[in-house]
């Protein structure tokens, strides 16, 4: 009778090498859920009709030709929890505080997209690929400066009257903008600082603060996820502000999940991100660290959410009509972050 | 389990957005359940091997339609080794290539114990297999992941995607029909003294034979797969 039981189990054979080639298998596979990657096009001139609509653009390489499954898959539950992931590896983050006198490096990718719109379909496009290094004064007293592929430097010194006698200098001499010399840096400048300081210390805090930190002609929900894109984007937060700030958009209406995303740099992602008015915005995120690597807008019809509007509204009118003419899933803008650290004076490259 | 010890869905869930360590993890908690599961439903350790692998490559492919109902992954895996058993064909083909990169399938034949252990294995197997293939194929696969496998009607019912009911149905269905069986030729005794587990020998550890009881002298395979509750 023993011949009607089983024989007792075995491990596989090679347990440990059968693992590694499945998940260098898994590395290659296609995805079902298949991403936008990203198309290079040109920019465009406004053609007959005068209806000249320039938007900023950039496309999945699947196109409009193809069968649907090219279109990014947008799950609305995870995006908490995606979130939350983002806020853990936040607070994981070395806790570093930079000197007032110091500089927040940024060195990026970004890639605009123009379309030209004639009537009602896309007639032509065009991108630009921009690298940017950029220093920015962690107090905003200092001269931050940026570097721009094809721009050469430029300093960074607003509402600083020695900045606007450099300029005034420059315009007359016919240069345009003022020769950098990065020993002798505009003084009095009164920029944003690149620190963010007097965040609050609890998620319903933190949340309220994106709200009210909030300006423009979109609903509520949508200027408060804006807001709180551009904070972690251009700023510096202290590890347990980003991980709140994490922890506040998750409890932002309309935030959804993007998987399967590749960044302008070539990297892997997972996005989270908010769907209005034609234009899907989105914070990607590595999809091992959940280290935050960029962001991007492009084309999506429909709304993550039912957001109540403001009583008026006449921004948002205004620029439906442009997006609705491109297709699904057309890209008008990616940023990658490439790398970011704090140095001591503009110029100097971090290790 | 300590607290910080991830659970399926957070793996998996990890996993699914592009995590391949965690999947790996998930690899290791399940591939010697798979594999066995696929061995016992082949009786080939190498076949079972391959089909464990795509198992995995399956569950990547469709990783964005899996979300654990129980808790674990363990009955999506079972559901996906099913139909990549029954359906072997396909399913090899489409992972043909990344199967033929895998690590081979057999031990290496240096190691003789391990050989000769693996081909009893194989022989057994196959006799039990003899034996329930007697009942139909969806009968079968309820039987086996709820005897052999120890699933609960509720794994069950999301491993095949088939409604707890329907399992519950197909389990007694398969039992009555496993009594008609072995009261068939050559057993000689009648179903009511078929049920009551007689003495196996001893190691019939998961069909808990009763001890102490004589040994049987009659064959009577099917009664093996009789719940102890059934009995």
């Amino acid at each position: 009778m023993n011949d009607m039981l089983p024989p007792p189990r075995r491990d596989l054979v090679d347990h440990d090498a059968v693992r590694d080639q499945l998940l260098r298998e898994t590395r290659q596979m296609p995805t079902r859920t298949r991403s936008p990657r990203l198309i290079l096009g040109g920019l465009a001139v406004t053609l007959a009709a005068g209806a000249a609509a320039a938007a900023v653009v950039i496309v999945p390489s699947g196109g409009k030709g193809g069968n649907g499954g090219d279109e990014p898959t947008i799950t609305p539950v995870a995006a908490t929890e995606v979130l939350d992931r983002a806020s853990k590896a936040a607070g994981e983050l070395p806790d570093v505080t930079p000197r007032g006198d110091q500089y927040l490096y940024m060195a990026s990718k970004s890639r605009q997209y123009v379309s030209f719109i004639n009537g009602k379909q896309e007639v032509d496009r065009r991108s630009r690929m921009e690298g940017r290094v950029e220093w920015r004064s962690i107090d905003g007293r200092h001269a931050g400066l940026m570097s721009q592929t094809g721009m050469g430097d430029t300093w960074m010194c607003d509402n600083s009257s020695d900045y606007e006698a450099m300029s005034a200098k420059a315009k007359a001499a016919g240069t345009g903008r003022p020769k950098v010399n990065a020993a002798k840096p505009p003084k009095g400048c009164h920029d944003t600082p690149a620190m963010v300081t007097g965040l609050p210390t609890t998620q319903q805090a933190m949340r309220s603060w994106l709200y009210e930190h909030s300006q423009g002609g979109n609903p509520a929900d949508v200027q408060a996820f804006i807001t709180m894109g551009d904070t972690v984007r251009d700023r510096y937060l202290r590890p347990s502000s980003l991980a709140l700030m994490f922890k506040a958009a998750g409890t932002i209406p309309g935030v959804t999940v993007t998987r399967d995303v590749t960044d302008l740099a070539g990297r892997k992602g997972i996005a989270i991100g908010q769907t209005f008015n034609g234009t899907r915005r989105e914070l990607v995120f590595d999809p091992k660290t959940y280290r935050y690597l960029g962001d991007r807008e492009y084309v999506s019809h429909k709304d993550s959410h039912k957001f109540p509007r403001p009583s008026e509204s006449p921004s948002t009118q205004a620029t439906a009509s442009t997006e609705a003419a491109l297709p699904e899933g057309t890209l008008l803008y990616s940023y990658a972050l490439l790398k970011v650290a704090v140095t001591d004076k503009v110029k100097q490259t971090p290790r | 389990m300590n607290p910080h010890t991830p659970t399926d869905d957070e793996l998996w869930n990890r996993a699914r957005d592009g995590d391949e360590r965690a999947f790996g993890e998930l690899f290791d908690r399940h591939a010697t359940t798979v594999y066995n599961y696929c061995f016992r439903r082949t009786a080939s350790w190498s076949e079972a091997q391959d089909a464990t692998s795509v198992v995995f490559l399956e569950t990547w492919r469709q990783r964005g339609r899996v979300q654990p109902q129980s808790g674990s992954l363990l009955p999506w895996l079972y559901g996906v080794a099913t139909n990549v058993l029954h359906n072997q064909r396909r399913g090899m083909r489409r992972h043909r290539d990344a199967l033929s990169r895998m690590p081979r399938p057999v031990p290496p034949p240096d190691d003789a114990d391990e050989v000769s252990a693996r081909l009893d294995a194989e022989q057994r197997m196959r006799r039990v297999l003899d034996a329930v293939r007697k009942l139909p194929r969806r009968d079968r696969e309820v039987l086996i992941l709820s005897v052999w496998e120890e699933l609960d009607h509720n794994q069950i019912a999301e491993a095949l995607g088939i409604a707890p009911g329907t399992v519950r149905s197909r389990l007694s269905r398969a039992r009555a029909r496993l009594r008609d069986l072995s009261t068939e030729p050559p057993s000689a005794e009648p179903p009511s003294a078929a049920l009551p587990s007689t003495g196996r020998a001893a190691g019939a550890a998961p069909f808990r034979a009763a001890k102490g009881t004589p040994p049987d002298t009659v064959r009577r395979p099917v009664n093996a797969y009789l719940p102890e509750e059934s009995r």
